[in-house]
């Protein structure tokens, strides 16, 4: 049997997020914070449009996230995120995404802070352009349908970002993420490569 | 909260806000320029039925007309637009993807001929391309201190396709509907390596014609846009022939479809820009209109001086089963003495011929144009349905 993209996704995601939960009895280890990003996505080759991501086109996006930290260090972290989100792209797709990354995180003085993160997920694509097929509307050879497409994807993220105190106690961060939607075109474009600016702000759940 | 959600209310907005530059078509398609007599063709029967066979295995609309012995044929079948239920009339205006090359090459010696005037000539030919563009752009180009103006026209110049770049495509796919500038497409072959040295064998590139239309320019002081219209579309009367986006586009251009994803569905393509307006696409016409550019051309030879043709007409070296010459393709190459010559057109969302078949061993000359919205140049499962309806279309025609 094949490996299919799509289920190793999910599969990665819920042992994460499983592996999180039993951690997180044994150690009651709690979900840290809620955030939200917005974000612009490219289609072009991996690290090949940050400066275009600000001064070029806009596809735009929204991520809600929460998240974990495994293991705190003073100058460290291990942390865990989970996104929920969406992202529309002229012409091509409206997208759901469904994501957890793995991270680290390293802590510099004042409240900077720089992380890379690895992740996976799920990808449900709406196609934005006019779809049809055949045979499905009477007197007519194609009649119009809604497509939608399942896809897996995979993330490599570098942020940075600074915890601010007051008014309000948040982080606030930027992030250039690279990601791939796999399969694009079964095979025949089997990845289709993103770059993608995340800018947001987080706010700590307290417990 | 409520200023974030506006302000996500707003970017989509402005995004779902930018303008299609093929909007819905309408039904409102030219009429048949001259008082039409395809019901009294001899082969009237037998080119109808072809297209309405090929319209149902699945192209979506087919505009044909044929010249031959007989007069001239014209039909069409199926949709222009699927969604808006729109006729694709016989007349119907589409897009002509590479045949803008063939108007260019005939620009090019239009322009020859007129040297006092626009500053190339027939020793152009030989004259490499640095001649014309500057050495920050020759630079750039694989080939480009090396290559001449005539390998540029007849595809020996090794010069790398930039259609054949996989950051372009994305660059397509991130900016459907932008309209390049040449510096920006040469950027997508820039650091690539030459296909081969020039004049060695013969590859396409669209490349080749996005540096011809710069040389047009720097040797002109012109626009190619405007050069192409004053020189060719309006001299010749070619009323429903545009050439984006230096010409506006009128509101009843076919839609183009693809199957992107390869899962038997059709998608509306048209808006997807894989460089119109550089001097290798761009051109959207009729059949009528293409019938006229090739009488003009090569039938009735109204347009160019016989050296001009001769010249166009000299192919090189063979690439698979065609030859170019000029700014001409010769092409079916393996039906020989039935070759054409003339251009083809394959873009994302639509596909276009435009031949003349001379005549030869008693079988009169025959010449055909089509035009067809569904885009035959990437494997889909519309491609051999394609493939069947040329070939059909030239067992019928060069009987």
């Amino acid at each position: 049997m094949k490996p299919n993209p799509i289920f190793s996704c999910w599969i990665i995601l819920l042992l994460s997020t499983g592996l999180s939960a039993q951690e997180s009895k044994r150690e009651k280890r709690k979900l840290t914070h809620v955030g939200i990003a917005f974000t612009n996505s490219h289609t072009a080759m991996p690290f090949g449009s940050l400066s275009k991501l600000i001064t070029g086109n806009h596809h735009p996006g929204v991520e809600f996230s929460t998240g974990l930290i495994w293991k705190s260090k003073p100058r460290h972290n291990w942390i865990q995120t989970f996104n929920a989100g969406y992202s529309y792209h002229r012409w091509v797709q409206h997208s759901l995404l469904l994501y957890s990354e793995i991270g680290y995180r390293y802590k510099f003085p004042a409240g900077f802070f720089a992380e890379a993160k690895l992740g996976g997920g799920y990808m449900r694509a709406i196609i934005t352009t006019e779809t049809f097929a055949a045979g499905v509307k009477e007197g007519q050879q194609y009649g119009k349908i809604l497509s939608g497409r399942s896809h897996g994807i995979a993330s490599l993220g570098f942020g940075i970002g600074k915890k601010i105190k007051a008014p309000y106690e948040c982080n606030l961060f930027m992030e250039y993420q690279q990601r791939v939607q796999t399969p694009f075109i079964q095979s025949y474009v089997p990845l289709l490569p993103y770059n993608i600016l995340k800018v947001g702000i987080t706010l700590p759940i307290k417990h | 909260m409520k200023k974030i959600s506006y302000i996500v209310l707003i970017s989509l907005l402005a995004c779902s806000c930018r303008k299609a530059i093929v909007p819905n078509s309408t039904n409102e398609a030219p009429r048949i320029p001259w008082g039409d007599s395809s019901q009294n063709h001899p082969r009237n029967g037998a080119y109808t039925k072809l297209i309405n066979k090929y319209n149902k295995l699945g192209l979506p609309g087919i505009s044909l007309l044929i010249n031959d012995q007989y007069g001239t044929w014209i039909g069409s079948v199926g949709k222009a637009d699927l969604g808006k239920n729109i006729d694709f009339a016989p007349v119907q205006v589409s897009k002509v993807a590479s045949i803008t090359k063939l108007m260019m090459g005939a620009l090019v010696f239009d322009m020859i001929e007129d040297s006092v005037n626009t500053g190339i000539g027939y020793a152009s030919l030989h004259q490499k391309i640095s001649t014309w563009l500057p050495g920050n752009v020759t630079r750039k180009i694989p080939n480009g201190n090396t290559a001449t103006f005539g390998q540029l026209l007849n595809h020996e110049s090794g010069i790398p396709d930039l259609a054949e770049e996989d950051d372009f495509y994305l660059a397509v796919l991130n900016s459907p509907n932008k309209i390049w500038s040449p510096n920006e497409l040469l950027g997508y072959i820039e650091g690539t390596a030459a296909v081969f040295n020039p004049g060695d064998t013969a590859i396409y590139s669209n490349t080749n014609t996005l540096l011809i239309a710069m040389i047009l320019e720097k040797a002109s002081g012109k626009n190619h846009g405007a050069l192409l219209r004053e020189r060719i579309i309006q001299p010749l009367g070619l009323d429903h022939t545009f050439y984006h986006p230096h010409d506006a586009l009128p509101d009843h251009v076919a839609q183009g479809y693809f199957d992107l994803y390869r899962n038997h569905t059709l998608l509306n393509v048209s808006n997807f820009m894989t460089g119109n307006g550089c001097g290798y696409n761009g051109v959207y016409s009729t059949v009528t209109d293409l019938h006229q550019f090739l009488q003009a051309l090569l039938v009735k030879k109204t347009l160019l001086s016989q050296r001009s043709l001769d010249l166009m007409m000299r192919t090189g070296k063979s690439d698979g089963n065609n030859r170019y010459g000029y700014g001409m393709m010769r092409k079916f190459i393996n039906r020989e003495p039935d070759a054409g010559w003339g251009h083809s057109g394959r873009d994302l969302g639509y596909s276009a011929n435009l031949f003349y078949f001379p005549a030869t061993n008693g079988r009169p000359a025959v010449s055909h144009a089509f035009l067809v919205n569904y885009g035959t140049d990437a494997d889909s499962f519309l491609e051999e349905t394609f493939t069947q309806f040329q070939n059909e279309l030239l067992d019928l025609t060069l009987q």
